[in-house]
């Protein structure tokens, strides 16, 4: 179990320093798309302050408290990029040209080399943004936090990136039941947009729709209200389950899909 | 005019064949619009009207603002700068058949598909949103603003094709060029009034917004559809300078990048 452990942290060290010799040997991109990903994150911001300057408030979060939510979310959202994104087009890719039996034979864990091959360190300005703008937000709100708080507020973090990636990981599988969708990695991303809203903001119909389907809005939502004092177990509970439950179905459906998998031969 | 149309054939046959991707992009191109009115249906929960805008009013814009992007927005930038990088471009500098008209060539092929499906879902949508409503507005088709919306969404189309081949012609220099869209997007979604009604900014950027030619590629026809503006003749002579310019720097960039490249030839 320790060997096992200890060849697994080998090669997604390896991983990682293939992507920094990368980075550091395309310099020039690195730098233009981290530009290109704050700038978005910039963006992003601005949008919410054109519309906290019009209403004070959206869905009852104040300005600040609306800032902590996005600072979470740009957390989440920079996690699901540097992480996810090139790994589940990598993925699909190789579904759809065949190329996956080249990694069938390696003696690891197909899924583990799958989401960890590339990453995307691009994101990192990202990441260090909302990091701030939470710092901040928790500065205005003059908010006392406890180390509980904090470490329970990591946890469903943790458990959300989680959920998102099985789901995506799910979407990404069924490339080996469907014909070429080059754009199914698109989706998530898209629909993931509703993680910057508090759940309270989503009303009505929609938030029967968006509860069933996956609850994008708790994501952001939940980690922000026990930063700011509401902790909710039974929410926090259902987000753990959930996330265990996703990943448990990625893991089986991936299983299941392999066997329909025919790759092609040189 | 025979081997245009063959050629708006096969790219309509390969829309066709991929015809899951081209579902997805449309559903995916609602979520921004769902997006949006959820957070405005949550703005006007408390509010009757904001800075003079109704609920009803933002509904409309939004439906318009969609309606109009499936009409005039452009994406091969990725693509053909790709195409250009990796050498494809090779294959129209021998032949008799222009790059440039090629990428022409497969846009007009999605007219034939894609965005004709996009705009009678999005019809469906405001339609249903209306209801008896609609009746009332069917003079509006055989109106001046609806030959002078057609008009605006025309050259919308024109600008956003011009800027979308300079984006592409910058990879004869950069190497991450195809990044450049994301500049666009953010130019045009701050800049344009695509992302609410121009009411609800703040003076100093609906300053900015006006100076800019954005203006005329949403702010300006979503005004026009509504009745709130009528066209000028400084806006006739605003838009050709703004069409003069984007083509002068076109072939200009266009004749500088072709003598910059090289291919690798076997």
């Amino acid at each position: 179990m320790i060997l096992s452990l200890k060849k697994y942290w080998q090669l997604f060290s390896k991983f990682r320093s293939l992507q920094l010799m990368e980075m550091t040997e395309y310099r020039g991109n690195f730098y233009f798309w981290s530009i290109v990903s704050t700038l978005w994150t910039g963006f992003n911001f601005f949008f919410f302050a054109l519309l906290l300057n019009i209403n004070n408030q959206l869905g009852g979060w104040s300005y600040w408290q609306v800032y902590l939510l996005i600072g979470v979310f740009t957390i989440i959202d920079a996690s699901f990029w540097g992480i996810m994104n090139q790994n589940m087009w990598n993925y699909t890719q190789d579904v759809y040209n065949g190329q996956l039996s080249q990694l069938l034979v390696k003696p690891v864990n197909i899924q583990f080399v799958l989401m960890t091959r590339r990453g995307n360190y691009t994101q990192v300005s990202r990441f260090l943004i909302g990091l701030y703008v939470i710092w901040l937000s928790i500065h205005k709100l003059n908010l006392d936090l406890s180390i509980w708080q904090v470490l329970l507020a990591s946890l469903v973090v943790f458990t959300s990136i989680i959920t998102l990636y099985s789901v995506w990981f799910l979407l990404a599988t069924t490339s080996f039941w469907t014909e070429r969708i080059n754009n199914i990695n698109e989706l998530l991303p898209s629909t993931s947009q509703l993680m910057r809203l508090p759940s309270a903001a989503v009303m009505g119909l929609s938030s029967i729709v968006i509860t069933l389907v996956l609850p994008f809005t708790l994501f952001a939502t939940v980690p922000s209200q026990i930063l700011l004092g509401e902790v909710d177990y039974t929410l926090v509970t259902t987000l753990g389950m959930m996330s265990l439950l996703l990943i448990l179905s990625s893991i089986l459906f991936f299983n299941y899909s392999i066997k329909k998998y025919t790759s092609v031969s040189g | 005019m025979k081997k245009y149309i063959s050629i708006i054939q096969a790219y309509f046959q390969l829309s066709l064949r991929f015809r899951t991707e081209s579902i997805l992009w449309m559903i995916m191109d609602l979520i921004p619009m769902v997006f949006m009115l959820i957070v405005w249906r949550a703005i006007f929960i408390n509010n009757d009207s904001v800075s003079g805008v109704n609920l009803s009013q933002v509904i409309n814009f939004y439906i318009l603002s969609s309606i109009i992007s499936s009409w005039t927005a452009v994406h091969f930038e990725n693509t053909r700068s790709i195409q250009i990088k990796n050498g494809g471009l090779d294959t129209f500098l021998t032949k008799p058949h222009h790059f440039l008209l090629d990428i022409v060539l497969k846009d007009l092929a999605k007219l034939l598909f894609y965005k004709p499906i996009s705009l009678l879902i999005l019809m469906i949508g405001y339609v249903a949103w209306q209801g008896p409503m609609i009746l009332n507005n069917l003079s509006f088709f055989t109106s001046t603003s609806f030959f002078s919306l057609i008009g605006l969404m025309l050259v919308a189309y024109t600008i956003n094709f011009l800027i979308g081949y300079l984006i592409t012609f910058m990879t004869f220099w950069f190497e991450g060029a195809q990044g450049l869209e994301h500049f666009k997007w953010m130019s045009v979604a701050l800049f344009s009034g695509s992302i609410m009604p121009l009411a609800l900014f703040p003076k100093w950027m609906q300053s900015i917004i006006w100076l800019l030619p954005f203006k005329y590629l949403f702010a300006v026809p979503i005004m026009v559809a509504l009745g709130q503006y009528r066209l000028e003749p400084s806006d006739v002579i605003y838009l050709s300078a703004t069409l003069f310019t984007l083509l002068f720097f076109v072939r200009i960039v266009w004749r500088k990048g072709i003598m910059k490249y090289s291919a690798v030839g076997s």
